[in-house]
């Protein structure tokens, strides 16, 4: 017992992938938005 | 700590920017309030909203941390319980502008709203100074190890140049919808990419 932590690596991995969809997720939900702003906004025009 | 200790890679960097965020959604409504143009309004929503979104992630990564290292999920430790109330309180004003459709009303509820909530930010990051805390101290520069300098600051570099194209992309969109006084368009209308037809 020297207060090391032995293994861990499934966190560590939920971790890193849970933030990667997480920031995908966000990227292309704005992405998305600003393109169905633009679509809608067009369709008003013509 | 032993290999959990790897999770501070992301979770410091999304602390960082996430609490930026915030703060430069306070300095947007500062600035809404002051000025009274309606763009400061468009940066507010679009800093606000991905500030919540990296201070949610920051939550969830936190308690995934927690398990190993505390025993436990979650605990109601001043950072943690100051963090919540974070993520609780911008969402709710996030929630709150959707009832609210005058774009000058609903920027004035916002910018005020901002500015209170934004009284918990400098209480997130010192609750571990403050108060007796299971978290340990800020991490920054000057409080970790040399060799962790970099790694953080890239990472922290890296997060803030994909929120910030995010971010000015987010405002542009919402201050077209609000020149062209038309509702956010439903994203699963099939069709035109998701527009409302």
């Amino acid at each position: 017992m020297n207060g090391e932590i032995v293994g861990g690596w499934e966190y560590v991995i939920a971790v890193y992938i849970i933030s990667a969809i997480v920031y995908a997720g966000y990227a292309y939900s704005v992405l998305r938005r600003d393109n169905a702003s633009r679509s809608a906004i067009k369709e008003t025009k013509s | 700590m032993g290999d959990v200790y790897r999770i501070f890679y992301i979770h410091v960097p999304t602390a960082w920017n996430g609490l930026l965020l915030l703060t430069a959604a306070f300095v947007c409504a500062i600035m809404y309030l002051v000025k009274g143009d309606l763009m400061w309004d468009d940066r507010l929503e679009a800093s606000m909203e991905a500030g919540v979104v990296l201070s949610a992630l920051l939550t969830i990564q936190g308690s995934i941390w927690a398990r190993p290292t505390w025993g436990v999920w979650w605990n109601w430790d001043p950072r943690l319980t100051t963090t919540a109330i974070l993520v609780f309180a911008f969402a709710g004003i996030l929630a709150l502008r959707t009832s609210l459709k005058e774009p000058r009303r609903r920027a004035m509820v916002t910018a005020v709203a901002t500015i209170v909530a934004a009284a918990d930010v400098p209480l997130v990051y010192f609750s571990v100074r403050f108060w007796n805390s299971l978290h340990q101290i800020q991490s920054s520069p000057s409080t970790v190890s040399a060799a962790f300098v970099w790694p953080l600051r890239v990472n922290a570099i890296a997060v803030l140049i994909l929120m910030a194209g995010l971010i000015q992309l987010r405002a542009e969109t919402v201050a077209r919808l609000r020149e062209a006084g038309s509702e956010p368009p439903p994203l699963d209308e099939p069709g035109n990419g998701g527009a409302a037809q």
